[in-house]
């Protein structure tokens, strides 16, 4: 293992800068998996350590940070958080109840496919906390077990936010990494992901079909609602739309407009917080701009920043290329067979692991792997079949994705537990079927 | 001057196994806002409150944290919340009470159980350190009643 030039000073103690590189790395990745300690804490230790011990100085390790992954999950958590106060997420979810005629099989349908479509637009993480309150009022008024409901969302956010750039976290790194524009993971992964969505409703809805029967009664209360009333500031609505759309459109042409798609997330993110403070004065006007701050998830922006450090060290030290060069050697240089390694190893390891960190360690070491394959463009089918596996894994387990725990906290604080094992035996199937699907997608359309 | 000098010392109490309704039909005949619960020998286990009952009767999709902001949304009708109170019948104060409301004691200093009413807005049981028995309960009205 060759370090990189350029990036390493002298390593403490003369040590080889890829050994200390890999042992702080695995080290942290181990602490992480205890869930003993904060994730964000333990990579930000990692990286410190590795600056600390000469393997980085604090010029690489900024080098290493990939800002336009952070402003893009800051931004977008800012606007979420503004436009969720305006209760478009409560009015989506009932008006969709409703149209069911709070049937409670399309219920379940629908409110997934809403929980779908907002996480592929939105971040996954709010998206269920907005939706899942609701899901829970409408299972306690139709007298039902809310568990299909919360594990059906869970895996429509997991399975929406793989559609888009913008959708999941390792799809922006991906996307940031690559330089791979909105369009091109609607045209590569949406179409997929509109094939794994319904055969994954279809079998939730063959499982848990006995349970899903309410009285008339029951049903008339849920009509009951009206969906108007759950907006509770219809200037916020009309501003935080106009906005979001905007992003969107800002994100669909962000090649053209050659914008990063971090600069039209917190450009959005600041022309909302400027239309929501232009009527508001002194403390109140400081209150709403810090609360809009206090509501984006400072823990995984901290952690990526320590994540993307320690990454970096792997990469100047050598240790991705020796990592990318075993794992050519292993599926014996077959694009294919690489493909599907990677497609089915980041599923498996996204079910178990975060893959968060998972995909910023194969960012680099798919990206060494260019000259072996014909260059960088001919690695496309290898970065679909990363972005399918780390976001499809998630489902596997309840502790695969970001979601799937904040699901699982809010049904425990509700009185209605989310268990580790019921949930593998009900979701780790599903997860293969989707990958399944996946395989064959990428075999027929790429390879 | 501490908590023991002006203190209730024999405040009305409900015992951990009563029913709920029951304690909600006296709460409200003799409008108090809430009460000690004690075990058969006295022993201080938490308090019930009115606040606590009201939020029985709304769906736990807005009381949990991070829940529901608002309910206006909801067309329930007042015969919907009675019967979601009927649901309680059974149900015992011990069910419902809350245990985490923190007892002052004797020794406490007046100024301190005021800080104490004004920050949780409830009346504070008293109880003896060494015994973990109830001995009296403080609410504003023993503090302003000294002073006004």
């Amino acid at each position: 293992m060759t370090p990189a030039p350029g990036a390493a000073p002298p390593v403490i103690f003369g040590l080889n800068a890829a050994a200390v590189a890999s042992v702080v790395f695995v080290s942290v990745y181990a602490l992480i998996i205890t869930e003993k300690i904060n994730r964000a804490i333990l990579a930000l230790l990692g990286a410190g350590l590795l600056i600390l011990m000469g393997v980085l100085n604090q010029e690489a390790a900024l080098k290493g940070v990939d800002f336009n992954t952070l402003g893009l999950l800051l931004g977008m958590m800012v606007i979420v958080g503004i436009t969720g106060k305006s209760g478009v997420f409560q009015y989506v979810a009932i008006w969709s109840a409703k149209k069911v005629q709070a049937r409670p099989v399309g219920i379940l349908v629908m409110l997934s496919v809403v929980t779908a479509v907002f996480s592929a637009l939105l971040d996954n993480v709010t998206t269920v906390l907005l939706v899942v309150p609701v899901t829970l009022l409408i299972t306690d008024e139709l007298k039902l077990k809310p568990y299909p409901y919360l594990v059906s969302e869970v895996l429509a956010s997991n399975v929406g936010g793989t559609a888009t750039l913008i959708g999941d976290p390792p799809n922006i790194m991906i996307g940031s990494a690559v330089g791979l524009s909105f369009n091109d993971f609607l045209i590569h992964l949406t179409p997929v992901v509109l094939v794994i969505l319904p055969i994954t409703l279809a079998v939730l809805v063959l499982i848990w079909r006995k349970e899903l029967t309410a009285t008339d009664k029951a049903r008339q209360r849920v009509m009951r609602f009206n969906e108007r009333e759950a907006i509770t500031d219809p200037r916020l609505l009309k501003q935080a739309l106009t906005v979001l759309a905007l992003v969107l459109l800002g994100f669909i042409l962000h090649h053209a407009l050659r914008l990063q798609p971090a600069t039209i997330a917190m450009f959005g993110a600041a022309l909302l917080l400027l239309l929501d403070n232009l009527h508001r004065h002194g403390e109140e006007q400081s209150k709403n701009v810090h609360h809009a701050f206090a509501e984006a998830e400072w823990v995984t922006l901290f952690f990526f920043v320590g994540l993307f450090i320690m990454v970096y060290g792997l990469e100047t030290s050598g240790v991705v290329h020796w990592l990318a060069e075993k794992l050519v050697a292993v599926t014996g240089g077959d694009f294919k067979t690489t493909a599907i390694a990677i497609l089915w190893g980041s599923a498996i390891l996204s079910a178990f692991l975060d893959n968060i960190p998972f995909v910023a360690t194969m960012i680099p070491l798919i990206k060494s792997m260019a000259p072996t394959f014909g260059g960088e463009q001919a690695l496309m089918p290898l970065w679909w079949s990363l972005a399918l596996g780390a976001c499809l894994g998630g489902n596997g387990t309840l502790i695969g994705a970001s979601a799937n725990l904040v699901v699982a906290g809010f049904a425990e604080r509700a009185g209605h537990p989310i268990r580790f094992v019921p949930y593998l035996k009900s979701c780790f199937g599903l997860m293969l079927i989707s990958i399944a699907i996946s395989h064959v997608y990428i075999v027929v359309r790429y390879l | 001057m501490t908590v023991a000098t002006i203190l209730n010392p024999a405040p009305y109490t409900v015992n951990a196994d009563d029913h709920l309704l029951e304690v909600v039909r006296i709460t409200l005949e003799k409008r108090f806002r809430s009460l000690p619960v004690v075990d058969g020998e006295g022993r201080y286990r938490g308090m019930v409150s009115l606040h606590g009952i009201l939020g029985l009767l709304l769906p736990t999709a807005a009381t949990v944290d991070h829940g529901l902001a608002d309910l206006a949304f909801v067309a329930d009708t007042l015969d919907d919340l009675k019967e979601v109170l009927q649901g309680f019948v059974e149900h015992r104060v011990s069910d419902h009470m809350d245990p985490g409301v923190k007892p002052v004691h004797p020794e406490t200093s007046i100024v301190e159980a005021t800080l104490l009413m004004f920050r949780t807005g409830e009346n504070l049981p008293v109880v003896d350190r060494s015994t973990g028995r109830l001995v009296g309960l403080i609410s504003p009205w023993e503090v302003l009643g000294k002073l006004v």
